[in-house]
C-alpha cells in the first residue's frame, strides 16, 4: 500500500461560492411559514458495520479496516399534492485501519462526512424548478494518508428546471429536465494538481411506458479545470511538465457523457444503463472514450426477504497514446468506482425495520495509470424507516 | 371483476373505434357535448343520494311497521291500518328500487358516452396543437397553445378519472342493491339472504384484488427505493465521490420513500395507492352493509317461526 506523510499547505478560500450556493438555494427555498397545512415528513436511517481490504495490486499489500456509519435522509412535502419538496441528507462515518503490513507505519484513522439539502417548487402545472447543495469531507486523524484515499473537502451545487410533457403525450408521460451545475474538489495530501473545479449542463428525459417501464436518456457535459496541472504537449510529452511554471497553460478537460437508463419493475425488477463518456482534453495523451455498462436485478425472496445484484464495469480506452504519465496524476481521481460488483440480501423484521448483508467488490484505477485497487467490502447493516 | 371491467373497456373502445371509423363527423354531430353529458351526469347523482336516503328511510319505516304488525292483535283496526301502511310502504320502496336502477343504468351510459367524447376530443385537440406549433410564433399563438395545452390535460386527467368510474360502475352490476320489504315473506327473505351473503363473497374476492394491486404498487415502489440504495452504497464506498455524484444523489433522494425524482412532483406519488386504499375502504364499508342486511333478513325470517 502506498501511503504518504503530509505536505504542509495552505488552502485557497473555498467557502465563498459554498457560499454564494447557500444563498442561491435559499432564494429558492419558500417561506416555510406559510407553507399549507397539509405536509408529510418520510426519513430513512441506516446504519452499518462494515469491514473492508483495500489492496494495491502491484504491491499485494492489503490494509483492513472497520467501518461503522451513520446514514440519514428526510424528505418533507407540502404543498397541494407536494407540490414542494425539500430533502436532506447526512452521513458520517469512523473508519479504523489495521494490518499493514510491516506496521512500519502508524495507522491513522479517517473520519467522513457529507451533507446536503435539495429543494424543488412546482411553479406551475407543467413547470417545477429546483436545486440543491452538497458537502463532502474526509478527515485523516493525523498526517498519514493512502495515496488512493486522500482526505478532501469536495462542494457541489445545481439549479434545474423540470418540464412536464404529459399533456403532449397523454399515453405516455414524460418529463424533460435541464440544469446547470458546479463543483470544486480539494485534496488534503496531494497538492494543487490533483485538485479540480468543474462547471457544466445537464439535459434528461424521462418517459413512462405504462406502470411497470420507464426510459431516461441523458446527456451532461462538464467543463473540469485543474489549476495545478500543466499542458503536456505531444511534441514535449514528459508528465513532469505537469508540474511546471504557472506560465504553462493548464489543463482543460471537456467531459460529455450520453446514455441511458430502463427500469422495468415486475416479479423481478431491472434496472440497466448504458453511458457514452468522451474526454476531450487539451493536455496530450489524456483524452479518452469509455462505455460504462451497469445492470441491477432485484429479486423477492420468501420470508420477506429480496436478493439484489449490480454489477458495473467502464471499459476505457485512450484516444492518443499515454505517455508515461506515472506520479502525474492524470485520471478522473474522483470517479473511482468504475468497476464493481455487489450482491445485497435484505430481510424485512417488520414494515419498519429491516437488516442486510451486502458484499461489495471494487477494481478501481488509482490516480497513477495502471495502477489498480482492489477493495472488498463486507457489511452488515440495519435500515429504520419510521 | 377486473377482467370483465377491462372486457367492457375494450368492448367500449371497439364501439367507439367502429362508430369513428364509420361516420367521424355524424358522432359529434348528434351526440351531446362533454359539458351537457357532465351536467346529466352530475344532475343523476345528486337525484340517486337524494333516493338512496328516501329508501334507508323507507326501510326503517318499513322495518318499523313489520315490528309493530307482529305485535298487533289479528283482525283488530290497528293490524288493519298497519297492514294499509305497510302496503303503502312497499309500493313507495318498489318505485323508489325502481328509480335508482333506471338512475344507475343512466349513469352508467353517460359515463360510457363521456368516456367516448373524451376519447373523441383529446386527438382533435392533439391536432390543433400540432397546427398551432406549426405556425410562426406569435403572442397570440404562444396564448392559444397555453389554452390548448390546459384543455388536453384536463380532458386526460377527466378521462382517467372516468376509467376508475366506469370500473367502480362495472362492479355495481354484480352488487344488487337489496331492500327490506315489509311485505317480504320467508321466502322472499331467504332469497335476499343469500343473495347477500353472495355480495358479501363477491366483494371479498374484490377486496382481496384490491390489497394485490395495493401490494405490488408497494413492491413497485420498495424497489425503486432499492435501486438508489445499492447506489447511495456505491457513493459510500466510493474512494473519493466527486460533488457532482454526492448531487445527484441527493437530487435522486429529493422523494424519500420510493420516489424516482425530481420529475414525480408533477404527480402525487402517493396517488395511485390512496386511491387503491379509498376504493378498498369502500369495498369494506359494502361488505359490512351486505353482512348486516344478511343477518337482518335472518333474523326477520326467524320470526316468522317464533
Amino acid at each position: 500500500m502506498k501511503c504518504h506523510r503530509r505536505k504542509p499547505r495552505v488552502h485557497p478560500p473555498r467557502w465563498s461560492t459554498s457560499a454564494l450556493a447557500v444563498a442561491l438555494l435559499l432564494t429558492l427555498l419558500p417561506t416555510v411559514l406559510h407553507a399549507q397545512a397539509a405536509w408529510n415528513y418520510d426519513q430513512d436511517v441506516h446504519v452499518t458495520y462494515e469491514f473492508d481490504d483495500n489492496v494495491d495490486e502491484a504491491l499485494s499489500d492489503p490494509v483492513r479496516a472497520q467501518i461503522a456509519r451513520l446514514a440519514y435522509s428526510g424528505g418533507l412535502e407540502w404543498g397541494e399534492a407536494g407540490a414542494q419538496r425539500l430533502s436532506l441528507s447526512y452521513q458520517g462515518g469512523f473508519k479504523r485501519h489495521f494490518g499493514l503490513v510491516g506496521n512500519d507505519f502508524d495507522l491513522a484513522n479517517q473520519f467522513v462526512n457529507e451533507g446536503g439539502v435539495g429543494y424543488v417548487r412546482r411553479v406551475g402545472a407543467n413547470l417545477a424548478l429546483g436545486g440543491a447543495f452538497a458537502i463532502k469531507n474526509r478527515k485523516w486523524t493525523d498526517d498519514f494518508f493512502f495515496i488512493n484515499e486522500d482526505g478532501f473537502t469536495s462542494v457541489g451545487g445545481e439549479a434545474s428546471a423540470t418540464l412536464n410533457l404529459r399533456p403532449l403525450a397523454p399515453d405516455r408521460p414524460a418529463r424533460l429536465e435541464i440544469g446547470t451545475r458546479f463543483g470544486r474538489v480539494d485534496f488534503e495530501n496531494l497538492d494543487q494538481p490533483f485538485d479540480e473545479r468543474s462547471v457544466g449542463g445537464f439535459t434528461s428525459l424521462t418517459e413512462d411506458f405504462g406502470e411497470d417501464v420507464s426510459v431516461t436518456w441523458q446527456y451532461s457535459v462538464d467543463r473540469i479545470r485543474y489549476p495545478g496541472r500543466g499542458v503536456v504537449r505531444r511534441d514535449d510529452d514528459d508528465p513532469a511538465n505537469a508540474f511546471r511554471g504557472l506560465t504553462r497553460p493548464r489543463q482543460v478537460d471537456y467531459l460529455h457523457e450520453l446514455g441511458g437508463q430502463v427500469v422495468w419493475l415486475g416479479p423481478f425488477s431491472v434496472q440497466g444503463e448504458y453511458y457514452f463518456r468522451y474526454n476531450d482534453s487539451n493536455s496530450y495523451g489524456l483524452s479518452y472514450l469509455s462505455h460504462n455498462i451497469g445492470l441491477q436485478v432485484i429479486r423477492r425472496l420468501p420470508w420477506d426477504m429480496l436478493a439484489q445484484v449490480y454489477g458495473l464495469v467502464e471499459l476505457r480506452s485512450f484516444s492518443e497514446p499515454a505517455p508515461n504519465l506515472s506520479g502525474a496524476g492524470t485520471l478522473d481521481t474522483s470517479g473511482a468506482s468504475n468497476n464493481v460488483l455487489l450482491l445485497r440480501l435484505v430481510k424485512d423484521v417488520n414494515s419498519q425495520y429491516s437488516i442486510e448483508v451486502r458484499y461489495g467488490r471494487y477494481r478501481n484505477e488509482s490516480i497513477t495509470v495502471d495502477d489498480f485497487y482492489t477493495k472488498n467490502v463486507y457489511s452488515l447493516g440495519m435500515n429504520f424507516r419510521p | 371483476m377486473v377482467s370483465r371491467a377491462t372486457t367492457r373497456l375494450g368492448l367500449v373502445f371497439l364501439v367507439w373505434f367502429g362508430a369513428t371509423a364509420l361516420s367521424p363527423t355524424s358522432v359529434s354531430a348528434q351526440q351531446p357535448g362533454i359539458v351537457e353529458l357532465q351536467r346529466l351526469v352530475d344532475e343523476r347523482e345528486t337525484e340517486i343520494a337524494r333516493l338512496e336516503v328516501r329508501l334507508r328511510s323507507l326501510e326503517q319505516r318499513g322495518d318499523s311497521l313489520s315490528t309493530a304488525k307482529r305485535e298487533a292483535e289479528p283482525g283488530s283496526a290497528r293490524f288493519v291500518s298497519i297492514s294499509n301502511q305497510i302496503l303503502e310502504s312497499s309500493q313507495q320502496i318498489t318505485n323508489v328500487t325502481r328509480q335508482l336502477r333506471v338512475l344507475y343504468e343512466q349513469v352508467r351510459d353517460l359515463r360510457t358516452q363521456l368516456f367516448l367524447a373524451y376519447n373523441e376530443q383529446i386527438p382533435i385537440v392533439q391536432q390543433e396543437i400540432d397546427a398551432v406549433t406549426s405556425r410562426e410564433p406569435t403572442e397570440e399563438t404562444d396564448r392559444e397553445l397555453r389554452r390548448l395545452v390546459a384543455l388536453l390535460e384536463d380532458y386526460v386527467r377527466a378521462r382517467e378519472a372516468l376509467t376508475t368510474e366506469i370500473e367502480e360502475v362495472e362492479e355495481d352490476l354484480f352488487l344488487p342493491r337489496l331492500a327490506l320489504d315489509p311485505r317480504d315473506g320467508p321466502a322472499q327473505l331467504r332469497v335476499k339472504e343469500a343473495i347477500a351473503r353472495d355480495a358479501v363473497d363477491k366483494i371479498d374476492e374484490r377486496i382481496a384484488a384490491i390489497e394485490d394491486q395495493i401490494n405490488k404498487t408497494l413492491q413497485k415502489q420498495r424497489d425503486l427505493e432499492e435501486f438508489q440504495r445499492i447506489k447511495d452504497d456505491i457513493e459510500r464506498d466510493g474512494q473519493a465521490s466527486p460533488a457532482g455524484s454526492v448531487i445527484e444523489a441527493i437530487l435522486s433522494d429529493r422523494g424519500v420513500g420510493g420516489r424516482t425524482g425530481p420529475g414525480d412532483v408533477f404527480e402525487d406519488p402517493d396517488a395511485r395507492l390512496n386511491a387503491l386504499q379509498q376504493r378498498r375502504f369502500d369495498l369494506v364499508q359494502r361488505r359490512e352493509d351486505y353482512s348486516n342486511k344478511a343477518e337482518l333478513f335472518a333474523e326477520r325470517r326467524a320470526a316468522f317461526y317464533r
